[in-house]
């Protein structure tokens, strides 16, 4: 963890991200040539996101055996505040997950250096609708709103059954260590807000010590998961996985800013806690679900997510990088504040 | 000599009126249409500040005033109490500065975001 060091330099790393589109598909092609073992052609190729240092590209390959529609994710997001890991741990942790039978774009290949295209991934590309707003509002995701927090449930606890063994190369993140990393870069902004002071003394005072460690998605929440009208499809953007308590994704995706206004529904906007715990329990064949150490790691998150406020307008008033949606995202830090004061009081 | 109209809140006003209605209608590509209403967001929190931020910030300095017994500025008493968490002198199960905390953030999100979830559940519109 800590990616950035917060007083220190800020700027976005620019990592260079070269190949024109041209050349992209010429190397594509050779690398499925040999990895299919018989002549392919790279047709139909777009990019889909273009951050600073990371980008996701579509494009079908054409085979005698069967055309395919793939993903290439390349690059390394340096956008993520807590570090992101790099495209090949993710990788790994996602061809793990998959084994477990956690529903996910299955991996084709790794790129190697030798490819010259940098770090990255080819999978699969699934059809679903991913925007959150869509999957809580639209009439066709109706049938799945009922049945997606149950769905949540079994996919995280297939997430917290991967063997350690085979993600022994992931960093471990227990809640001491990110309490201590989130207070510190809170205070480093110099943003006197006497509501997260409050939460870190309790978060301090309150983090589970019997932390039975798992793997952990570390972004589990409305917007990374995919959606067809019958559920939940996939888990997608496993950047974020490390070791940690597994309660820890079960709070996150319960943090009022994934319900995206229907905060009567806890549960990332479409579900309600009870059917999220069993169906969890169920699956990971305990008696319950710990609602206290969940209500721990939602609090957590809701702190998390506005420390990660303050950062992004940070870089935006720092120079690093102006835009007026980092500024903007500093003035969601209220909404975190009055989240926080519900959930210590709710606490006591 | 006051400065002359339209006021401040009334310009930023004038802006939001214009970027919405002339501007807006204008932008076909999606990500500057999204990146233009973030904008135009932003210029309300600055109308809604323009009008309201002057009388909060001395309500803050009131009510964090009565609650520590002090007084000073809304950023002073901000930073006396943030020194009385950090020295364990208060903690979250003081039923009293919670809902003290309540009512300055609810105020800071009349400004921020009026639309919010839990501001409503608190101030329905």
């Amino acid at each position: 963890m800590g990616a950035h060091s917060v007083t220190g330099e800020a700027t976005i790393a620019q990592a260079e991200l070269p190949a024109s589109p041209e050349m992209l598909k010429v190397t594509l092609e050779s690398i499925l040539q040999r990895y299919f073992q018989e002549p392919v052609e790279v047709a139909g190729l777009v990019q889909l996101t273009a951050g600073a240092a990371a980008q996701t590209w579509r494009f079908e390959v054409h085979k005698a055996s069967g055309n395919q529609l793939l993903i290439l994710r390349r690059g390394k997001d340096e956008d993520q505040f807590a570090g992101a890991l790099s495209k090949a741990d993710e990788a790994a942790v996602i061809v793990a997950a998959v084994a477990a039978g956690v529903p996910a774009p299955r991996i084709v290949l790794a790129l190697e250096p030798e490819n010259g295209l940098g770090e990255g991934f080819v999978m699969e590309c699934l059809e679903g609708e991913t925007l959150p707003q869509r999957i809580l509002r639209d009439a066709r995701y109706a049938t799945a709103r009922e049945v997606l927090a149950a769905q949540c449930g079994r996919a995280l606890a297939a997430i917290h059954s991967v063997p350690a063994t085979s993600v022994s190369h992931l960093p471990v993140a227990d809640a001491l260590s990110q309490i201590a990393f989130y207070e510190k870069s809170y205070r480093d902004f110099e943003q006197p807000l006497p509501v997260f002071d409050l939460a870190f003394q309790y978060l301090r005072q309150h983090a589970p010590q019997d932390e039975s460690l798992t793997l952990v998605h570390g972004d589990f929440r409305n917007g990374n998961l995919m959606v067809g009208g019958e559920g939940l499809r996939a888990v997608l953007d496993w950047e974020l996985s490390h070791i940690g308590d597994p309660m820890e994704d079960l709070g996150w995706l319960c943090v009022n800013s994934w319900r995206f206004g229907h905060s009567d529904k806890p549960v990332g906007g479409f579900g309600d806690r009870q059917a999220l715990f069993e169906a969890y329990a169920t699956a990971a064949n305990v008696e319950e679900v710990d609602a206290d150490r969940v209500a721990f790691w939602e609090l957590f998150g809701v702190v998390k997510w506005g420390v990660i406020c303050l950062y992004q307008s940070w870089v935006h008033l720092s120079g690093a990088q102006r835009s007026v949606e980092r500024a903007a995202i500093g003035r969601r830090v209220s909404e975190c504040e009055l989240d926080i004061i519900e959930l210590l009081k709710a606490a006591h | 000599m006051p400065i002359n109209r339209p006021t401040e809140s009334e310009l930023i006003e004038a802006v939001v009126e214009f970027l919405q209605g002339e501007v807006l209608p204008q932008l076909n590509e999606p990500g500057l249409a999204y990146k233009a209403k973030v904008a135009l967001n932003s210029l309300n929190i600055a109308a809604r500040q323009s009008l309201q931020g002057d009388f909060l910030a001395q309500f803050e300095s009131v009510l964090l005033g009565r609650y520590l017994n002090a007084e000073g500025s809304a950023e002073e008493l901000n930073a006396l109490l943030i020194d009385k968490i950090r020295e364990g002198e208060v903690d979250s199960s003081d039923a009293v500065l919670l809902d003290v905390l309540t009512t300055l953030s609810l105020n800071k999100l009349a400004i921020d975001n009026p639309r919010y979830s839990t501001f409503k559940k608190y101030r329905p519109e």
